[in-house]
C-alpha cells in the first residue's frame, strides 16, 4: 500500500484506474469488431474492378430502382450478354418493370455495340426513344431498361459525351 | 380438366420461381453474440462508475440512489433480448456504444443531481423504446423518401408550435420548449432527424437536376432556381432560429448537417464554399445585429471581462476540466457542481474533472468508433437514399459532439447543444434513440437485401454449355459482392 493513503483512498484510486481501463478495453474490443465488419465488406466485394485498365466498352449503372444497385456498376461487353429477370439472362436484376429476358447486347458488324431489344413488355430506351429492334450504340448514350439506366462508354472512340 | 392443368401448372410456376426465404418468411430467434458481449463490456465503465460513488459517498452498492444505473443496465438487456427474439439482422455494434455511452451518462446525472437519475432512467427507456418500435416495427425505411414532404410539414408545424406557444420551463430567456402538463419537450430534437430524413429523401429525387447546370454565374454553375429554393429555404429557416428563438447551437447543427448532406449528394465543393460564405456571411452579420450573439462570442475571446457574471460558467468550467489531471479526483469527490447547468451543458468538463483527461479522450473514442461504423454502415448501402440517410443521421451525432465538445473547450463559443446520450434530458436522449432506431433500421434492411441477392445468386444456374456467355455471369450477376 502506497504510504499516505488511507484504505478508503486506495480503493478509490483502484476504481478510478479499472474505470479508465474498463473504458479502454471496451473502446480496443469495439474497434477490432469494427476493423473485422470492415476487412470483411471489403472482401467480399470482390477482387476486379480496382485498378483495371478499361480496353473493352462498357456499360455504366448510373440510375436504377430501389432494389439493384449499387449505381455505378459496371459491367464490361466482352461478348453478347442479356439483362432480363430471370434466367438464362447474363445479368440477372430484381426490377419487376424488366421482362425476363429483356434486352441484349451484341456486337456489331464493324466494331462497336447493338443493343437489341428481346420484345419486352415495357420496351428498350435509347435516350429516351423507345427502340423496334435493334440499335447500334455510340458513347455516351442512355440505354433504359425498366428502371434501370445504363450510360455506354466506349474507351476508343474519341467522342464522348453525346448524352441527348 | 384444361383449367386444372393449366392451374396445376401455373402453382408449379409460382412455386419454382420463388425460392425458399426469397419470400421474406422470418425467422425468430436469431442469436447476437457479438452485441451480447459488447454490451456486457459496454456496461463496465458505468458500473465501476457506481462503484467508485458508493466507495466515496460511503452509501452500499445497493443504496436507492444507485437503483436508476441498475434499471439502465435492465432495458439495454431487454432491448437486446428484444432485437434478438425479432431476428433482426441489424449492426451489432451500435447497442453497445449506445450503451456505453448512456452509462457514462447515467453515473454523470446520478453524481451530479441524484434527484434526476430516475428521471433520467424514463427517458432513455423510453427512447428506447422507441429506438426498438422503430427498428423491428412492420415498416420500411423507402416510406420516408415517399413522405418526405409530409415529413418536412410535420417539421414546420412544430417550429411554429414554438413560435407561437413556447414556454420556458428553466428561465433562460429562450423560449425554445413545448409544455406537455409537468413535462416539457424540446422540439428542435426531433426537428434535426425530421430535416435529415426530409432533405436525403429530397436530394435524392433532385439529385440530377440539381447537378445539371444550365446558367453559369461568374465561373459559379447555378443549378435550375425552383430546385435551388428549398436550399435557400433551409438557409433562412436556419437564420430564423437564430434570430427569433435565440437558439444558436441548434442553428448551427442543422446548417452543418445540411451542407454535409448537400455535399455527399451532389458532390460539388461549390456548393459547400457557397454555404460556408453565407453562413459566415450570417454569422458576421448577427454578431453586429444581435446583443445574445455578441455576448456570447465575447465572453468566449476573453471570458475575464466579466469573471463573476456572465462569464461566470465559463470560467468554473475552465477550472473544473484543469483540476481533473490525467486520472480525475474520482466520481464525487470533485466540485463539478460549480458549473452552473453541469448536467446538461457541460457534462464533458464534469467527466474530465471527475474521471481524467483519459476518460475524456476514452469518451471521445467511442464517438470516433460510432461514427466510423456508421459512415462505412452508409458506403455500403447500395440505394443513394438509404446512403444519404445514413449519413445524415452520423452528421446528426458527430456534428452535435463537435459543437458541444469544442464550446465545453472553449474552442468555439458555447452553444446549448446537448452531449447526444450523456447529457441530461429527455427530449435530447429521445430524438438520439430515435436516431439510433433508424440506423438499426436501415444495417437491417440492408442485411436483408444482401441475403436476398446471395438467394438469388444460388438458384438455379442457367445452361451454361448453351450459352457461352453465361460465364459472365458469376461476375456481373447482381449478387456479385457476396463472391467468396
Amino acid at each position: 500500500m502506497v504510504p499516505g493513503l488511507t484504505m478508503n483512498e486506495a480503493t478509490g484510486f483502484l476504481l478510478r484506474i479499472i474505470f479508465i481501463v474498463s473504458l479502454y478495453a471496451f473502446v480496443v474490443v469495439a474497434f477490432l469488431v469494427l476493423r473485422r465488419q470492415l476487412r470483411h465488406a471489403s472482401l467480399s466485394s470482390g477482387p476486379e474492378g480496382v485498378g483495371m485498365q478499361p480496353v473493352s466498352s462498357r456499360l455504366i449503372l448510373h440510375a436504377c430502382g430501389p432494389d439493384d444497385g449499387p449505381v455505378g456498376r459496371v459491367i464490361d461487353l466482352e461478348r453478347e450478354i442479356i439483362i432480363g429477370r430471370r434466367p438464362p439472362s447474363d445479368v440477372l436484376v430484381l426490377d419487376d418493370s424488366v421482362s425476363s429476358q429483356h434486352a441484349q447486347f451484341v456486337p456489331a458488324a464493324g466494331g462497336g455495340w447493338l443493343v437489341r431489344d428481346l420484345e419486352s413488355t415495357n420496351g428498350t430506351k435509347v435516350n429516351d426513344l423507345r427502340i423496334g429492334a435493334s440499335v447500334r450504340l455510340a458513347t455516351g448514350d442512355r440505354v433504359e431498361i425498366g428502371a434501370m439506366s445504363w450510360r455506354y462508354v466506349d474507351p476508343s472512340s474519341p467522342f464522348e459525351g453525346r448524352t441527348r | 380438366m384444361m383449367v386444372v392443368g393449366s392451374q396445376s401448372l401455373l402453382g408449379d410456376v409460382v412455386s419454382r420461381n420463388r425460392p425458399q426465404g426469397a419470400t421474406r418468411r422470418r425467422r425468430w430467434l436469431r442469436p447476437r453474440w457479438v452485441e451480447f458481449g459488447l454490451l456486457m463490456l459496454g456496461f463496465a465503465p458505468g458500473l465501476v462508475g457506481v462503484a467508485v460513488l458508493s466507495s466515496v459517498w460511503e452509501r452500499s452498492l445497493l443504496d436507492q440512489r444507485f437503483w436508476p444505473a441498475y434499471g439502465f443496465v435492465i432495458a439495454f438487456v431487454a432491448c437486446h433480448l428484444v432485437l434478438v427474439v425479432a431476428g433482426t439482422r441489424s449492426s451489432q455494434l451500435l447497442l453497445p456504444l449506445v450503451a456505453c455511452l448512456a452509462g457514462i451518462g447515467m453515473v454523470l446525472v446520478t453524481r451530479l443531481v441524484p434527484a434526476l437519475a430516475p428521471r433520467q432512467l424514463l427517458w432513455i427507456v423510453l427512447g428506447l423504446s422507441v429506438a426498438m418500435t422503430v427498428t423491428v416495427g412492420p415498416w420500411e425505411t423507402y416510406l420516408l423518401a415517399r413522405f418526405k414532404y409530409s415529413i418536412a410539414a410535420g417539421g414546420i408545424v412544430l417550429v411554429a408550435l414554438t413560435l407561437v406557444a413556447g414556454t420556458d420551463p428553466n428561465g433562460s430567456g429562450d423560449r425554445l420548449w413545448l409544455g406537455f402538463g409537468a413535462y416539457v419537450f424540446q422540439p428542435s430534437e426531433l426537428l434535426k432527424v425530421l430535416l435529415v430524413v426530409f432533405l436525403a429523401g429530397y436530394l435524392v429525387d433532385k439529385r440530377n437536376e440539381l447537378t445539371q447546370s444550365r446558367v453559369r454565374l461568374w465561373v459559379l454553375p447555378l443549378p435550375p432556381l425552383a430546385h435551388l429554393l428549398p436550399v435557400a429555404a433551409m438557409w433562412g429557416f436556419c437564420l430564423l432560429l437564430l434570430i427569433v428563438q435565440r437558439d444558436l447551437g441548434s442553428a448551427l447543427l442543422f446548417y452543418g448537417v445540411f451542407l454535409t448532406l448537400l455535399y455527399v449528394a451532389l458532390g460539388g465543393v461549390w456548393y459547400v464554399i457557397v454555404s460556408m460564405g453565407l453562413f459566415l456571411g450570417g454569422a458576421t452579420l448577427c454578431y453586429f445585429v444581435f446583443a445574445h450573439v455578441r455576448v456570447r462570442v465575447e465572453i468566449w475571446l476573453d471570458p475575464w471581462i466579466d469573471p463573476l457574471g456572465r462569464s461566470f460558467q465559463i470560467i468554473q468550467a475552465m477550472y473544473s476540466l484543469g483540476s481533473g489531471g490525467l486520472f480525475g479526483r474520482g466520481f464525487g469527490n470533485g466540485y463539478p457542481l460549480y458549473v452552473p447547468a453541469t448536467h446538461t451543458d457541460y457534462p464533458f468538463v464534469a467527466l474530465a474533472e471527475e474521471a481524467g483527461l483519459l476518460a475524456a479522450v476514452g469518451l471521445l473514442l467511442i464517438y470516433a468508433v460510432l461514427a466510423t461504423h456508421g459512415l462505412s454502415m452508409a458506403i455500403a448501402a447500395r440505394q443513394p437514399y438509404r446512403q444519404l440517410l445514413t449519413t445524415g443521421l452520423v452528421a446528426i451525432i458527430v456534428l452535435q459532439v463537435i459543437v458541444i465538445v469544442g464550446g465545453n473547450l472553449r474552442l468555439i463559443p458555447l452553444t446549448g447543444v446537448t452531449l447526444p446520450f450523456v447529457s441530461y434530458g429527455g427530449s435530447s436522449l429521445l430524438g438520439s434513440f430515435l436516431l439510433v432506431g433508424l440506423l438499426l433500421r436501415l444495417s437491417h434492411e440492408e442485411q436483408m437485401d444482401q441475403s436476398r441477392r446471395d438467394i438469388r445468386r444460388l438458384l438455379p444456374e442457367p445452361v451454361v454449355s448453351l450459352q457461352p456467355s453465361n460465364l459472365l455471369q458469376g461476375r456481373e450477376g447482381p449478387g456479385r459482392t457476396s463472391g467468396q
